[in-house]
């Protein structure tokens, strides 16, 4: 049986026969996520990255193995154990979003509260996602990033120990993109936890992820932190273009995104301060 | 003045038993559709239950309306129980008609609300467990409410259905005026008795009122197409 060292918060250890457009193939994944830690799971379509949250989730059986959350056994085929997702605490965000359309915004984060107190921090939720004034407003009337952000505030609003977030960003422009990583950012601040999220996207895994899980063909291919998956990039060619992802006032710290690698350099001019999501030239840091 | 001829009975005892069909229907179908839906999951199992509900729908209601008056009738176990214990007589009454339209219109009520549950996307169902949800709260307050179209529908159908019955009535209920003569047995009792006249007049409310629901019924559901969802 696994054990979870002790800043481990999420255990788990899964095998799944999955069938997919080319036949059938093994998932088999192992990984342990730090508490409050934010896990990118990356990999090409169909390797099994929903299928992963769903198990997580308790809404797909695995074939066999085990999912702990501290000293909390959800799964274990040896055990006998498989607790319903009712028993699990979890938010999980779809990737078709998944508001009901039965209920205005207001009503589907009541839905999903578990108490009184989570139901008096609604307004202050929906503040922080900027949808204040659209309490009453049904989710079909609503456009793609607003539903997103709204499934986002659902998801979290029960403060699960697990977040689950399949694609969150996939079906939203870049400006949009930028608006939810920016209330992702701001709502695990203010409600920290565990999270797992389904993505294709370097940026997006460098900007939001401290750890990253690598799926390929059902097979783990890697885990660990950011800088151990992404982080072997080097300046050898000065004309080429990276994409800020960070940038720490203080230190004049920058990280970068070059070619699917992340970097970290020293920002030298004086004058301006790098844009986040913008380009730059990497000449522009050796000068 | 030929209006005021005909007798009333006949029209508000189909208005009486298409309304107490309904409601029965409400109460057991929804059950039925939660069941089949979350609880059923056996292939198997699930196939026969549905082919049960469906049954009327091909079946002859005269061997319907047959195998109830055999199932029903005094001597039968069931009639006799309903006889010594609650005083009601199953056959040629009112209780004996109703038990047999419930049973006919059941799958007018069952089949459009279960077929659009089952339409239903998967991650609603998905997304309301991950919220602690149980089976019957996200059936009643998540489900539903998304296939409202298909409950007018059914509750229309199975009403209207009642409405227009014959067979099943006429084996189990006969032609008692004020206990089982609606208004269909009423067109064929008047019709016998050559009355055209009254026949006609019966046959015209039958038939607006039909093809009132129908419109009703289609409404709905292009109400429903136009939807969102």
């Amino acid at each position: 049986m696994l054990e979870p060292p002790k800043n481990s918060m999420l255990a788990f250890t899964l095998q799944k026969q999955l069938f997919y457009r080319q036949g059938f193939f093994k998932l088999a994944l192992e990984a342990r996520l730090p508490k409050f830690s934010i896990t990118a799971v990356m990999g090409d379509s169909g390797v099994g990255k929903t299928s992963l949250l769903k198990m997580l989730a308790g809404l797909l059986k695995p074939d066999s193995g085990h999912i702990q959350l501290n000293d909390a056994v959800w799964f274990s085929t040896s055990q006998k154990i498989n607790l319903p997702p009712q028993k699990r605490s979890i938010g999980f965000l779809f990737q078709e979003y998944a508001l009901f359309p039965n209920m205005s915004v207001k009503e589907n984060l009541r839905f999903a509260a578990q108490n009184q107190k989570q139901l008096n921090g609604i307004d202050e939720l929906l503040e922080m996602i900027g949808m204040t004034g659209f309490e009453h407003v049904k989710p079909a009337r609503l456009s793609g990033g607003q539903q997103q952000r709204v499934a986002l505030a659902r998801a979290i609003i029960s403060q699960p120990d697990l977040l689950l977030l399949d694609e969150p960003l996939s079906a939203l422009d870049q400006k949009m993109r930028l608006r939810l990583q920016q209330d992702l950012k701001l709502l695990l601040g203010k409600y920290p936890t565990t999270v797992l999220l389904v993505t294709h996207d370097a940026t997006e895994a460098a900007r939001l992820a401290t750890h990253v899980l690598q799926i390929d063909q059902g097979q783990q291919k890697g885990f660990g932190t950011i800088w151990q998956m992404l982080g072997q990039g080097e300046i050898n060619n000065a004309s080429i273009q990276a994409e800020v992802i960070s940038y720490q006032e203080d230190t004049k710290q920058v990280q970068l995104l070059c070619d699917g690698k992340l970097m970290s350099a020293q920002w030298q001019q004086t004058d301006e301060v790098p844009k986040i999501g913008s380009k730059i030239e990497l000449s522009q840091l050796l000068n | 003045m030929m209006f005021m001829e005909i007798s009333f009975s006949p029209l508000w005892l189909s208005l009486k038993l298409a309304v107490f069909t309904t409601i029965i229907l409400c109460v057991l179908g929804l059950p039925l559709v939660y069941a089949l839906h979350f609880k059923i999951n056996q292939h198997l199992l699930k196939t026969i239950i549905k082919s049960l509900v469906s049954l009327p729908l091909v079946l002859p209601p005269t061997v319907l309306g047959y195998y109830l008056l055999v199932a029903l009738n005094p001597d039968s176990f069931l009639g006799t129980i309903f006889e010594k214990v609650f005083d009601i007589r199953l056959v040629f009454s009112f209780s004996g008609i109703l038990i047999g339209s419930v049973i006919f219109s059941l799958p007018f009520m069952v089949n459009p609300i279960l077929s659009a549950i089952e339409h239903l996307p998967s991650y609603f169902k998905d997304a309301a467990y991950t919220m602690g949800k149980s089976s019957w709260v996200t059936f009643l307050r998540v489900m539903l409410p998304n296939v409202k179209a298909s409950v007018v529908v059914g509750v229309t159908m199975s009403f209207a259905h009642t409405i227009g019955e014959f067979g099943v009535i006429l084996m189990i209920g006969g032609n008692i005026p004020e206990e089982t003569r609606v208004a269909s047995i009423a067109i064929y009792n008047e019709v016998e008795m050559l009355n055209y006249a009254n026949a006609n007049i019966y046959s015209v409310i039958l038939l607006v009122f039909s093809l009132t629901a129908l419109v009703l019924i289609n409404f709905f559901y292009a109400e429903k197409n136009t939807s969102a969802l």
